[in-house]
């Protein structure tokens, strides 16, 4: 077996490439999206009719349908939708591998991660919604906690910026369950959690994982961030393949085996996509090549239907 | 083997080494970070691949490099056989380069059959000597075919020379060296070059029989650098075939009896090389001389190589004419007859000749030869003898006698001309137009003028294109009242003596001569008891060719209509004068017999000879092809001092438009061009002082040209490869 432990926790630099400046690059993502398509309702107490149930007992009888009971002589509660505040939760892989950037990549796979969370955070705050921040890996990185305001713009982004990618997850179960863990506690229920991770790379049990934060009628969003090169195996001829977080090692003729890779990796994307879409979440798949505002809807589509 | 192919050999295994180099490479695959290696199938193939070449182009661009460093290193050896000249301490020259375009030329230059034919090198010979030229040398070119012509005066421009050898083409000319090697040393006299040379590009086959060598003007050398064209070959050639009624008289020639054995018995000094055969190759070779009407054999007979010049005589079968023929099925099934009664021969096919006469009579040779150096001559077409040259002499038995005997000086002076004509005295000048027809030249000595119905009939016939040569003596000056010579010399006649004190009028002024050429010199001392002195009543038209010393004119031409008069003012009596022992007097008869053929008083001309059109408003000649196939070529139209002027420079028939008649000429191939002569040039002339063949060349400085090109080539293409390899969406992770 391969070993392990090469990349360690040695911390890695991101290159930002043009995503360099991220504030002023997300707002731009932002402000090219439809503002307000971020709504959350739940239904309860309010003022708008939101339809009926049968009567449990406990229930208020003010919320009694008395036209119902007279005219079909069964009790129904009346309910009614109330807007709420819905907390948005980013979590993004922090892995060495995370830290690839591609000859004609903008930058960095996280870098572009970070682009798409801080849009998506822009865009959160503007419908009042708190946005938290987490990361996936070895490195000691600060989270944020959900909050909004234009504050929590600042912090998020801050962090973001802050961030350095280091070691590998594979193999590292505890600490991936735990940083699964500890975004499960702190994303309540009905909360949005957006991942974003090149799904490469995790350990295995990383899919169950992240598949339960789908729980607690959470909407959990996946985004799959490639380099044009993972994306395409863009190599030609033969080539000494090395993978980023261990010491596994690859000769090919890339050439050759391009199109069985992307067969590969295709199956590879469709059994997160499956996994995910069990709870009720969605995968997203992006290249660091794709622009980002097109992502960034996609992601918002994604969760108006995880949230279904 | 020598050092210098161990050399050789030890260069070449180097270009091995790249090769090697390439095959013994084991460069590792380019080693990339990436995340996904899970997902990636690894390649099997890589490591066999790997042995493969790799960038050909730049494997190649290297194993030139070392062919071109083996190169310049053998640059010393290399040599070719270019021709060039050697300087005398580098100085200007000057050269004078005479290209024989006679047929013989046409020979090939290896005896055996392969190669370039000898005219091809000569012109490829003067196109290296004037690559090889620096600027300040001059260059003049002459063409030595009969008669020989400044193609190009000297000139220091040697592009201009390059495109003046561009427009030299071969011909069926005979040779006339001497002239051109004088041409081309008047055309360097005046230049102010101390090394002077003319250039001998010839095989030297003259056919004169003249022992005397070929030499330049003093002060100028003769250089005859190419030894391979002066192998003594043998050639047959039909020079005539003439239409006589039911029969049809050909002339043929082989060198065989006077001109390849010539080449052994070269005059002395002559270097000429003999080509290797034996005596009775040339007698067991199986030729045949055949007439063809539509490319059928309707006679022939066997060719005695041995005895030169041959007549033969084939009767036409009845019902054959020298017109085409649309019967020739029916003559092909004709038992053919053969000539000088030599029984019947079935006609051959298959054989040389076949093929090149369809559509008209022709004499052709056939059989195998392979000794025969120029087959183009083998075929002549048969021309009706109605246009043969006839040449009619008036002239007093009584004052033309010869004291030991035989025809008068004039007919025996044509005779030795060798005209191919006939010469026929004549009692008195015919007065009537039929009798006057057929002559294209009338000789009249001492005649008391012409009575005004004989001078209406001359002055037509000589508006026809005849020739008058009038001999003006005593009689001359005493005609009878009524007689004249107006309009055919517009001039009065008056006999004057010469007496012992007039010596200074007796002789002619060379100066003033455009008619004698070379024999002028001797007419300076002419004896004479009188001369003709003339009175011209219209000077305008009278050309004066000669004067005497005192300014009187001696031979005068004029003009009238398509003929011609030609007058000199002295008889040809031998007590009267001693003209007609003069070697001008044999010019003076050649030049009205030239001049008549020129003007189209014969059907047959040589090739080479100007054919005037004095008088034609519309002239159109056309070489007809020997071929049924062939294409017609027009001859370009001259413009010469006595009106429109054609020169045929290849044997064959001719036709010609002249303001709208349609008429046919022949030029024919001169006997001596066949009989092949070869002439000797000066020791000297081969001296390697002058130059040479074969010389070494320094290539060092295109070799390494190219070797720097070469390079630059693989550094480019090397600079390429990696911006290609850079290009490529390599992994640049920071990891």
């Amino acid at each position: 077996m391969a070993p392990r432990a090469r990349v360690g926790r040695a911390l890695l630099p991101i290159d930002w490439g043009e995503i360099s400046p991220l504030r002023l690059h997300a707002r731009v993502v932002a402000e090219g999206l439809y503002a307000g398509a971020h709504r959350s309702t739940r239904r309860g107490a309010g003022v708008e009719f939101g339809g009926q149930r049968p009567y449990v007992p406990g229930d208020d009888l003010r919320f009694l349908d008395r036209r119902s009971l007279l005219k079909h002589d069964r009790l129904m509660i009346r309910e009614f939708e109330t807007d709420t505040e819905r907390a948005l939760w980013l979590c993004l892989d922090a892995s060495a591998s995370m830290a690839f950037r591609g000859a004609t990549a903008p930058g960095a796979k996280l870098a572009y991660a970070a682009l798409l969370a801080a849009a998506l955070t822009r865009v959160a705050l503007t419908g009042h919604d708190p946005v938290g921040l987490g990361w996936i890996g070895p490195s000691a990185l600060r989270d944020v906690a959900a909050g909004a305001g234009e504050l929590s713009f600042e912090r998020v982004v801050s962090a973001l910026e802050t961030a350095v990618a280091a070691g590998s997850l594979d193999g590292a179960e505890p600490l991936f369950e735990r940083a699964m863990r500890r975004l499960a506690r702190r994303a309540r229920r009905g909360s949005v959690v957006v991942l974003f991770s090149d799904l490469l790379d995790l350990p295995p049990s990383a899919m169950s994982a992240v598949a339960a934060l789908g729980a607690r009628s959470r909407a959990l969003v996946v985004v799959q961030v490639l380099d044009p090169v993972e994306r395409d195996l863009t190599f030609h001829g033969k080539v000494k393949l090395r993978a980023i977080e261990d010491e596994r090692m690859v000769e090919t003729d890339a050439d050759v085996v391009r199109e069985q890779y992307r067969a590969r990796l295709a199956a590879h994307a469709e059994s997160w996509a499956r996994a995910v879409q069990g709870e009720g979440g969605r995968l997203v798949r992006c290249c660091s090549t794709d622009r980002a505002t097109a992502v960034v809807r996609d992601v918002l589509r994604a969760c108006a239907e995880a949230r279904r | 083997m020598s050092f210098v192919t161990w050399a050789a050999l030890a260069i070449g295994t180097l270009i091995v080494a790249p090769l090697l180099a390439h095959l013994l490479r084991r460069r590792p695959p380019i080693e990339q970070p990436f995340a996904a290696v899970a997902l990636v199938p690894p390649s099997p193939a890589v490591t066999k691949r790997r042995r493969a070449l790799e960038d050909r182009a730049l494997l190649g661009l290297r194993a030139l490099c070392i062919l071109a460093l083996g190169v310049l290193g053998a640059t010393p050896l290399l040599r070719c056989s270019r021709l060039s000249i050697a300087r005398q301490a580098g100085a200007s020259v000057a050269l004078g380069i005479v290209i024989d375009d006679s047929l013989s030329m046409r020979a090939l230059v290896d005896p055996s059959g392969t190669g370039p034919t000898r005219f091809a090198r000569a012109l490829d010979a003067a196109r290296e000597l004037v690559d090889g030229l620096a600027p300040g040398d001059a260059v003049a070119l002459v063409l030595a075919g009969d008669p020989a012509r400044v193609v190009l005066a000297a000139t220091t421009n040697l592009a201009a020379v390059h495109d003046a050898l561009g427009h030299v083409a071969r011909s069926d000319r005979s040779t006339d060296l001497d002239g051109a090697v004088a041409r081309a040393s008047e055309a360097l006299r005046a230049l102010p070059h101390v090394d002077k040379r003319v250039v001998l590009l010839s095989d030297l086959l003259d056919g004169t029989g003249s022992e005397r060598m070929l030499e330049a003007e003093a002060g100028i050398r003769l250089w005859a650098p190419l030894t391979e064209l002066r192998t003594v070959v043998r050639d047959c050639a039909v020079l005539r075939a003439d239409h006589l009624g039911t029969k049809v008289a050909a002339r043929v020639a082989c060198s065989t009896g006077s001109g390849a054995d010539a080449g052994a018995a070269a005059p002395t000094g002559t270097d000429s090389v003999v080509a290797a055969e034996s005596p009775g190759a040339a007698l067991r070779a199986d030729r045949r001389v055949e007439l063809r009407l539509d490319g059928v054999v309707v006679a022939q007979s066997r060719l005695d190589l041995a005895r030169g010049a041959t007549d033969l005589t084939f009767a036409l079968p009845e019902g054959r004419s020298a017109q085409p023929s649309t019967d020739a099925a029916t003559a092909s099934a004709a038992p053919v007859p053969s000539a000088n009664g030599g029984g019947t021969v079935a006609a051959a096919a298959g054989e040389r000749g076949a093929a090149v006469d369809g559509g008209r009579m022709v004499v052709a040779l056939a059989g195998r030869d392979a000794l025969d150096a120029i087959p183009d001559d083998d075929v002549a077409p048969v021309v009706e003898l109605a246009g043969e040259l006839r040449v009619g002499v008036v002239a007093d038995p009584a004052t033309n006698r010869v004291p030991t005997g035989g025809a008068q000086p004039v007919e025996q002076a044509l005779q030795a001309l060798g005209l191919s004509g006939e010469v026929e005295p004549l009692p008195s000048v015919p007065d009537e137009a039929a009798q006057l027809a057929p002559f294209r030249v009338l000789v009249v000595d001492d005649a008391p003028g012409f009575t005004p119905e004989a001078r209406r009939h001359l002055g037509a016939w000589v508006n026809d294109g005849g020739v008058l040569l009038l001999a003006l003596g005593p009689r001359s000056g005493s005609a009878p009242l009524g007689a004249g010579f107006d309009p055919l010399l517009p001039a009065l006649v008056r006999w004057s003596a010469i007496g012992a004190s007039d010596g200074a009028s007796a002789g002619i002024e060379p100066s003033k001569d455009d008619l004698f050429g070379p024999t002028a010199e001797g007419l300076g001392d002419l004896h004479a008891a009188g001369r003709a002195e003339l009175e011209p009543s219209a000077a305008a038209e009278l050309r004066v060719r000669t004067s005497w010393r005192d300014g009187k004119p001696f031979a005068v031409e004029h003009r009238l209509g398509r003929g011609v008069t030609l007058a000199i003012t002295l008889p040809f009596s031998t007590e009267l004068s001693d003209f007609a022992l003069r070697p001008a007097f044999l010019l003076l008869l050649q030049h009205a017999v030239d001049t008549a053929r020129a003007l189209g008083g014969t059907t047959r001309s040589a090739v080479g000879s100007t054919w005037s059109f004095a008088g034609y408003h519309s002239v159109v000649v056309q070489r007809l092809p020997l071929t049924a196939s062939g294409e017609l070529e027009t001859l370009p139209i001259d413009d010469g001092p006595d009106g429109r002027e054609v020169t045929p420079t290849m044997a064959g028939r001719y036709q010609l438009e002249l303001d709208g008649r349609t008429t046919e000429r022949v030029a024919s191939v001169a006997e001596q061009e066949i009989v092949l002569g070869p002439r000797s040039v000066p020791e000297g002339s081969h001296a390697a002082e002058l130059g040479g063949v074969a010389s070494r060349v320094d290539v060092s400085r295109q070799v390494a040209l190219v070797l720097l090109a070469l390079i630059a080539a693989e550094i480019g293409l090397r600079v390429a490869l990696r911006r290609k390899r850079r290009g490529r969406p390599a992994a640049t992770s920071r990891a």
